[in-house]
This record gives structure tokens, C-alpha cells and sequence, in this order.
């Protein structure tokens, strides 16, 4: 009778960087004598580099470009309006992904406007601040930042485990309308309007 | 490796590419280096269409503003009448304007250019101009003066940029400082709100 045992033993790098090896299995033994009995084992590495993915709209390198259209009826009236374009989970939503293994992730709005709100490129049409872009989010581990004209406030995900993020959330804009701007359009494509906003995501 | 350093180049080719910043431009992106940073944009846009709003009085309709003056004072400048009809009290009316387009104009025109007549032959007019209105809001939102040419020009005092956006209330009183004949006198002053 054979026999052949496998011990097997899986160990997760600590750090990045470390030589992935293959699978290494034993010399081969040979057992001539009763009762036969031969261990051939394996050893096998997994190794996790560390790394950080973020998303924020379209799972591509598409900037997604969200459009707010006041009615003529409602300027400043104080009713939210919701995008009615550019968004990827919804006309007026983005779907967000975070999922890192080294620590807490941090993730840090800016914006374009130097600090002055969204312009139309004309001074004397003003500003729209940046506090009139309200963003709520469908998952509380995942909050959105609050947006303002220095860049907004920074969150933190919850993190899934002792190093681990894996959070994935809808975060959902709207144009608070509550004020009553020159006619124009704010914001757009063009950066130096001030209506990019980045959000920064890091990890340490 | 590859896979990372694929991303990592991707990464840095996008960010070349705009206008913006040092940072990756793209929706979504991966790092696997420290220290470990990842920036995706949103462009914002917001679409505001001119547009201008202009109230007297009642949100609907047309306000009518009675003035019954005392038999005992008829022709006595001393005693100017007030009305009935407002709806910021009894002789007065809310007024709104608000618009962003840039300097509001608002005119005054009436109804007849000999006055306010009476549909009792032989009575005359009463002149425009014996209607008097003063605002809460004189600095920022005046009463045009009527007259049976129409009156003055008025022009709310702009927020800030193209924006204005002012209420006040104009309160009306007539003067009496004539004697008209007996009867009830009638016209109609439209204050017309223009922008550019």
C-alpha cells in the first residue's frame, strides 16, 4: 500500500515586494519496505502586494460630467435640482468604489476654482459656491465628502478589516438652488471654471 | 508586476493629457506603490436660464386699491386718504423683482393721459399725480411717482453681479388736495418690469 500526504502551508507576504515563488514540491522518495509509507509535501506563497484602486463614475478613464439644468421657474428657490446627465448609476449618481490592504484610506476633495466657486468664465456673471453641490451616499461606511470652495472635508471609509478596505457605495448630487446666480452656464469641461472637482484617495 | 506598472503608465499618460493638475484624470485608477494615491475627477456643470420676475400686489389677479374720501374733507391736502384692496394692508401692496440679466427697469404707464375719470358727464379727472406711493424699500426698490403721462422710471439697485432680488412694500395714499366733481373716479396705472 502507498500512501501520500500533502502538507500544505500558505503564507500571506507581509510586504510588498517579496519574490513570488512557485509551488515546490519535495524530492521524490522511494519506500522499499512494509508497511510503505511516503510524504512528498508542498509548500505554496501567496503573495498580496499592497495597493489602492479607487472609482468614482464610469469603470473607465472617462471623466464623468454631471449637468444641472435650472428651471427658469425655480431660480433660487431653494428646490434641489438633480443632474439630468453623466452620471453612471443614474442621470445624477456616480457609483464610488474603494478597496485597499495597507490601512485606513483617506479621500480628499479639491477642486479647480482657486478657492471661488464655479465661474461661467465671465467675472461679471459671479459665482456659484461650491456648498450648493449637495452629495449624499447610499452607503454610510462610505460617506461622501461635503463640498466646499476650498475643496470640502475629508472621509474616511470604514474599514472592512484590521488593514483591509472593500467599501462600494452610490453617491448621488444635487444643485441646491439656493441662490439666484447670473444666467449663464457654470462649470463644465473647461477647468479653469472651477467645476472639476478631484477626489484624492490615499492610503499610508 | 506588468499589471501594475501597465496601470501606473496608463495613469500617468491621462494625467499628461489635461489641463489640470498633476494628477490622474481619469474615473478610476489603481496604485501599488507608496506612497498609495489615486485622483479621480467629476466636472460639474449648472445651467441657470435668465429670467425675470416682477409682483404688485396680489400674486394673481389685478389688485384695486378704493379710495372713499370723508365727505367732511373733500379737497383737504391735510388729510390724504388712504385705500382699501391692498394686500400689505389695507392701502399698501408687496412687490417683488427679481432677475439676472442684468438692471431692472421699472415703468409706469396709465390708463388715461387726462387722469382717472368718472362716468358722471361734466365731472373732469383727477390727476395721476394726486396718487402718491412711498416704499419701505426707497434705497433699493422705489414707487415710481405716476402722473397721467405715466411717471418716473424706477430702477432697483442690482445685488451683486447681474442678480436683483428685492421685495418691498409700496403703500399708496391720495393726496386730496383738489375738489373734484361727485362721483366715482377710475383708472388704471401698469408698472411694466424690464431687463436687458
Amino acid at each position: 500500500m502507498k500512501t501520500a500526504a500533502c502538507l500544505l502551508a500558505i503564507a500571506v507576504a507581509a510586504g510588498a515586494g517579496l519574490p513570488v515563488h512557485d509551488a515546490r514540491a519535495e524530492q521524490p522518495g522511494t519506500d522499499a519496505t512494509a508497511p510503505f509509507l511516503v510524504n512528498a509535501r508542498l509548500n505554496f506563497r501567496v503573495t498580496y502586494p499592497r495597493f489602492l484602486r479607487f472609482r468614482v463614475g464610469a469603470a473607465s478613464t472617462a471623466v464623468n460630467h454631471l449637468v444641472f439644468n435650472v428651471p427658469a421657474a425655480g431660480v433660487g428657490n431653494s428646490a434641489p435640482v438633480s443632474a439630468t446627465s453623466g452620471g453612471d448609476a443614474g442621470a445624477s449618481a456616480l457609483n464610488i468604489e474603494v478597496v485597499g490592504n495597507n490601512g485606513q484610506v483617506t479621500i480628499t476633495p479639491t477642486n479647480s476654482s482657486g478657492g471661488l466657486g464655479i465661474g461661467t468664465g465671465n467675472a461679471a456673471d459671479g459665482r456659484i459656491d461650491y456648498n450648493q453641490i449637495q452629495t449624499t451616499s447610499s452607503v454610510p461606511q462610505l460617506p461622501p465628502p461635503v463640498l466646499s470652495n476650498a475643496g470640502g472635508t475629508p472621509v474616511q471609509p470604514t474599514l472592512s478589516s484590521a488593514l483591509v478596505t472593500q467599501r462600494t457605495a452610490v453617491w448621488t448630487y444635487s444643485y441646491l438652488n439656493q441662490t439666484i446666480p447670473s444666467a449663464g452656464t457654470y462649470g463644465g469641461t473647461t477647468a479653469s471654471r472651477g467645476g472639476r472637482v478631484t477626489y484624492t484617495a490615499t492610503m499610508p | 508586476m506588468k499589471t501594475n506598472l501597465k496601470i501606473k503608465a496608463l495613469v500617468a499618460a491621462v494625467a499628461a493629457a489635461s489641463a489640470f493638475g498633476g494628477t490622474a484624470q481619469a474615473a478610476q485608477g489603481t496604485d501599488t506603490s507608496s506612497p498609495y494615491s489615486v485622483a479621480n475627477n467629476v466636472n460639474l456643470s449648472i445651467v441657470v436660464p435668465g429670467f425675470l420676475f416682477f409682483r404688485v400686489g396680489a400674486p394673481a389677479g389685478t389688485s384695486t386699491l378704493t379710495f372713499s374720501v370723508p365727505d367732511t374733507d373733500i379737497g383737504n391736502p391735510a388729510v390724504p386718504v388712504a385705500a382699501t384692496g391692498g394686500d400689505a394692508g389695507a392701502s399698501a401692496l408687496n412687490v417683488e423683482v427679481r432677475g439676472n440679466v442684468g438692471q431692472i427697469t421699472i415703468t409706469p404707464t396709465v390708463s388715461s393721459a387726462t387722469g382717472l375719470t368718472s362716468l358722471t358727464p361734466g365731472n373732469g379727472t383727477i390727476d395721476f399725480a394726486q396718487i402718491a406711493t412711498t416704499s419701505s424699500q426707497n434705497a433699493t426698490l422705489a414707487a415710481p411717482a405716476l402722473a397721467n403721462t405715466g411717471g418716473s422710471v424706477v430702477t432697483p439697485t442690482i445685488n451683486g453681479n447681474r442678480v436683483t432680488n428685492r421685495t418691498a412694500v409700496w403703500t399708496f395714499s391720495y393726496l386730496n388736495a383738489t375738489v373734484p366733481g361727485e362721483g366715482t373716479y377710475s383708472g388704471v396705472a401698469t408698472y411694466t418690469a424690464t431687463a436687458p
